[in-house]
């Protein structure tokens, strides 16, 4: 079966109708993830479905159902051609109609075959032709999707199912099983027959227990073992993927802990390089930087003052001092006191006198306005006077500055002084030093930043390689890696030791058997059945041991055209060999020797995938001797990335090899660091021999809308 | 009763500014509505409208220049505090108090207003007297520095929003260094 | 000149390359190439084992099957 092409229309981003033509080798479609790969394999997919009638409207582009109005309606179609002994074409389709403004209806679902073998074109039931020319089974060996899908034998019934599909012996599991109940049904005879012999009853009676004893111990052991492998098997797997990942998991705690690190330090760099400025010119007392100047003046201004109240002060209380003796030396010639003139009476009596108006001095009347009342009245009045000029001379003593001000500002002055001064002339550099240190700690916030920005970038191309992981995997795997690591040794352990359990049961088994049949009937009918019994056990061990070798012939079978694969996959530059290992509970294993025999137990992920890859050649190739007829493998991203491989190599290679084969992958895309556009590394596509298609989401798209997203797709080479 | 200081007769008055700015104080401050934490929620550049008269005068006693304000006293306001709260910030959302910038006004305006304060000394002036034109001393430059912002947000209503705006401006000015300090002994009368 | 030969053959074939069996059994196994042969032969086994491919792949009940070979066997050994 070589398939020619395929259309697939308004099938989830791809919208309007695409075409892709394949190569009679290999033809690799080449797109990053969102773009439409893994859409690309699911189409087909959706085409191979056999079991359900999918008319999900998941499948319908969102952006033709958003172009329809009400009441206009598209289809979506896959179809593929391809020949088989003559060109078929399969189809399938389901119209989709707008009914509402959000709401489409589907409808008239169509599954279809087209057999060109005979000069006209003949349609037949799309099942039908697909399981004639492409079997679910041998589907199940082409078409896989993504890295972990590769290992074949990575469930216990593979194996099993490979040797029914592939060897030259089916069904001998069936037979094996007959037999065993042969025997066992004419070994239940014999007992039955000897218990009944009353010389050996009790002799059998005793082996019986024993052999129901053992049955059950065995029974026991083997769902032990079973458990175990089982176990081991899963511990395996987990290894495996978390091994696959291993530097994946390192890669990525490396980063988690230099993302931990730049946030940290993104914090604290932006701590201490955030401040409120305008609340620093008030709290600190920044807004005094220019003011020493100002301070000084003041100073200078106030011990000025200082002075000049001293000095008056001084000069004030020398003229006082000499003003007080001249007047003290007055008042001395005058004798003391000056008292009132002996001829006036006191003043109480001058008062009565003038109220009266009479004079009591000489008891002459003295009304108002006479000349005797005018002179007491002055004389009243002098002596009035004369009074207040005393009382004024001594006020003269009071001080001459009144007010502190000065001493204040003085004191002011002192406290503004020193320490303090000193604090606001250092204000200029403390100012400086502090913006400095700022403009430092921002420079090393825009670092840590961008040195952020760049592990997460990392952390994010690491996560899209390990495709497949979450991140929480990732974080875990590392931690998971020892505790299932010490698991599956503790159940290998105990899988040795349950084998020798069972060795041992199997001789008791064996010892009892002997017995049974040792034991000599009285009844020659009996001795015949002993003898029937016998050969079926024989029988039953020929078709055990010739289905073991059938599945050990079609191993090394495998094995070996896997090598021829592998080496050349290789292009002999590595040394080693592909070993398939039977298990005991009947599953197999596929593991990397080096070539001195020495098990790599942890070979790179290219390595790996190299190697399950020449498995899946191996098989198609078997395929093609047992059906005489060609099947393609299909792969949808087998790689995470080639890594130690040159990527133009390896799809030479296969290219090279005689199978149609279609990889959809990330490989020779490169992502622009800065610009973040995507474009295909020319220098390695230019050594491509192969049929090259690129696959992308038109421009201008809404990551959060789909409806705007449509891949768009071109061939390249 | 106990004599009354200058610097508390100075202290318990309120300074006045001219009311086209008032504006500028709404906008940069919390003024007009109480302090409030909410300060920086508002996006205010500072709490209390005294902050930015604090700030305007500085500019002007740095810049050295006064500008009287207008004598139609319905053109005039003052702030609810008088100068002796200024600086009594409660430590919240940050902030320090700074009481001690009172003091430093108080010493640049004995430094830069002409009062004959041995006049002053003797009683031949009243204490009102010196403390009004203290006042006016203040209230000139912080309107010289008025005008100064109010011309910046003329030519860039965005330029106080810079978070080191105010900043830049005093440090356009020179800074004294050491030495000029050193360079004068104080005379011993 | 190879024959085509069915899968019951191959099992037969298989079956009789047993050392095991062919000792006990007493039969050369390249005398048998497919079932028409060992139906035809004269040895017990020989006879008995291609009995079973046969009545399996026919598709014969594993009851009717069994009391057949039983009752062959207890004839011919």
């Amino acid at each position: 079966m070589i398939l020619k092409s395929i259309k697939i229309k308004n099938f989830r981003s791809y919208y309007g109708e695409k075409e892709f033509t394949f190569a009679k080798g290999l033809t690799l479609i080449i797109g990053d993830n969102g773009d439409g790969k893994t859409t690309f394999f699911e189409a087909l997919e959706w085409l191979f479905d056999t079991v359900t009638d999918n008319k999900s409207e998941y499948n319908i582009s969102e952006k033709r159902k958003s172009e329809l109005n009400v009441g206009e309606s598209d289809e979506v179609n896959v179809s593929l051609v391809f020949d088989h002994e003559g060109e078929m074409e399969l189809e399938k389709k389901f119209r989709f109609e707008k009914t509402d403004s959000n709401a489409v209806l589907t409808r008239d679902y169509k599954f279809t075959g087209y057999d060109s073998t005979c000069s006209e074109r003949v349609s037949r039931d799309g099942k039908q032709l697909l399981e004639a020319c492409f079997d679910s089974v041998i589907r199940k060996y082409c078409m896989f999707k993504g890295e972990s899908e590769l290992n074949v034998f990575d469930n216990n019934t593979a194996l099993k199912t490979l040797v029914d599909t592939f060897s030259n012996i089916r069904q001998f599991e069936d037979y094996v099983t007959l037999t065993e109940k042969f025997e066992k049904d004419s070994d239940a005879v014999v007992t039955k027959e000897l218990r009944n012999d009353k010389k050996q009853a009790q002799k059998v009676k005793e082996l019986e227990e024993k052999r129901t004893r053992n049955a059950i111990d065995i029974q026991n052991v083997r769902q032990d073992m079973r458990n175990q492998e089982q176990a081991i098997s899963d511990y395996s797997t987990s290894i495996e993927k978390l091994e696959q990942n291993q530097e994946a998991c390192e890669a990525y705690q490396d980063i988690k802990k230099r993302i931990e690190k730049k946030r940290a330090d993104q914090s604290r760099f932006k701590a201490m390089s955030t401040l409120d400025y305008n609340a620093q010119l008030l709290d600190e007392y920044w807004i005094l930087r220019s003011f020493p100047n100002v301070l000084m003046e003041f100073q200078k201004k106030i011990s000025a003052l200082s002075r000049e109240k001293r000095k008056q002060d001084k000069a004030e209380t020398e003229r006082r001092a000499i003003e007080k003796g001249k007047k003290e030396l007055a008042d001395s010639l005058v004798g003391g006191a000056t008292p009132l003139p002996w001829y006036v009476p006191d003043e109480g009596t001058m008062q009565e006198m003038i109220d009266e108006e009479i004079c009591k001095v000489c008891g002459r009347p003295a009304s108002k306005g006479s000349e005797a009342y005018n002179f007491m009245v002055n004389k009243l009045h002098e002596f009035l006077l004369q009074t207040q000029k005393k009382a004024e001379k001594s006020e003269e003593e009071k001080p001459y500055f009144s007010n502190n001000f000065i001493d204040e500002l003085n004191r002011l002055s002192n406290q503004l002084g020193g320490w303090s001064q000193k604090e606001i002339v250092k204000l200029a550099t403390d100012i400086s030093d502090r913006l400095e240190l700022i403009q430092n700690r921002k420079r090393d916030l825009d670092k840590a930043t961008k040195d952020l920005q760049e592990a997460e970038d990392e952390k994010a191309r690491l996560l899209i390689q390990t495709q497949g992981l979450s991140e929480d995997m990732l974080d875990k795997g590392f931690k998971d890696f020892k505790g299932m690591s010490e698991r599956k040794n503790r159940a290998e352990i105990r899988l040795t030791e349950l084998k020798h359990d069972m060795e041992d049961l199997e001789k008791i088994k064996s010892q009892i058997d002997s017995e049974f049949d040792a034991i000599e009937p009285s009844n020659g009918t009996v001795k015949l059945y002993q003898r029937v019994h016998s050969t079926l056990k024989y029988i039953m061990g020929s078709f055990i041991n010739a289905k073991e070798r059938n599945i050990d012939e079609f191993l090394t079978m495998l094995e070996k055209e896997t090598n021829t694969y592998f080496e050349k996959l290789n292009e002999n530059d590595f040394r080693g060999e592909v070993r398939i290992i039977k298990r005991a509970d009947g599953s197999a294993r596929i593991q990397l020797y080096s070539s001195n025999g020495t098990l790599i137990s942890n070979p790179g992920g290219a390595q790996r995938t190299t190697m399950y890859m020449s498995v899946l050649f191996a098989i198609s190739n078997i395929t093609t001797l047992k059906r005489e007829q060609d099947y393609p493998l299909i792969f949808d991203a087998p790689t995470s990335s080639f890594g130690e491989f040159k990527e133009e190599v390896f799809y030479n290679i296969i290219d090279n090899i005689d199978k149609q084969c279609i990889i959809v992958t990330k490989d020779l895309l490169e992502i622009d660091k800065d610009t973040k556009e995507k474009k295909l590394n020319q220098e390695k596509l230019n050594q491509l021999t192969c049929l090259v298609y690129q696959i992308y989401k038109a421009p201008n798209y809404s990551p959060l809308d789909l409806s705007t997203i449509q891949t768009q797709i071109i061939r390249i080479k | 009763m106990a004599a009354e200081r200058l610097y508390d007769s100075w202290a318990g008055r309120n300074a006045q500014w001219e009311i086209k700015y008032e504006d500028i104080i709404k906008t940069l401050c919390d003024y007009g509505k109480g302090e409030s934490s909410l300060r920086e929620a508002r996006g205010k550049l500072f709490g209390a409208g005294y902050e930015l008269y604090i700030m305007a005068f500085f500019i002007g006693l740095y810049f050295n220049q006064r500008k009287p304000l207008l004598a139609d006293n319905t053109k005039r306001k003052g702030f609810g505090q008088p100068i002796q709260y200024w600086g009594n910030i409660e430590s919240r959302m940050g902030r320090k108090a700074y009481p001690k910038i009172r003091e430093y006004i108080f010493a640049a305006l004995i430094a830069r207003t002409d009062i004959d304060f041995i006049a002053l000394e003797k009683g031949d002036v009243t204490l009102r007297k010196v403390v009004d034109m203290l006042i006016q001393t203040m209230e000139e430059y912080a309107n010289c520095g008025f005008k100064f912002i109010k011309d910046k947000i003329e030519d860039d209503p965005n330029y106080f929003y810079k978070e080191t705006a105010f900043l830049e401006v005093f440090l356009s000015f020179e800074a004294n260094n050491q030495e000029e300090l050193d360079e004068e002994p104080e005379s011993l009368d | 000149m190879s024959k085509f030969l069915t899968n019951s053959d191959k099992i037969l074939q298989a079956v009789l390359q047993d050392e095991k069996l062919a000792e006990y059994g007493n039969f050369n196994p390249d005398n048998f190439e497919t079932i028409e042969d060992a139906l035809q032969s004269e040895n017990a086994i020989v006879y008995a084992v291609a009995k079973i491919i046969y009545g399996k792949s026919e598709g014969k009940p594993v009851k009717e099957l069994y009391n057949e070979i039983n009752n062959y066997l207890k004839e011919n050994i």
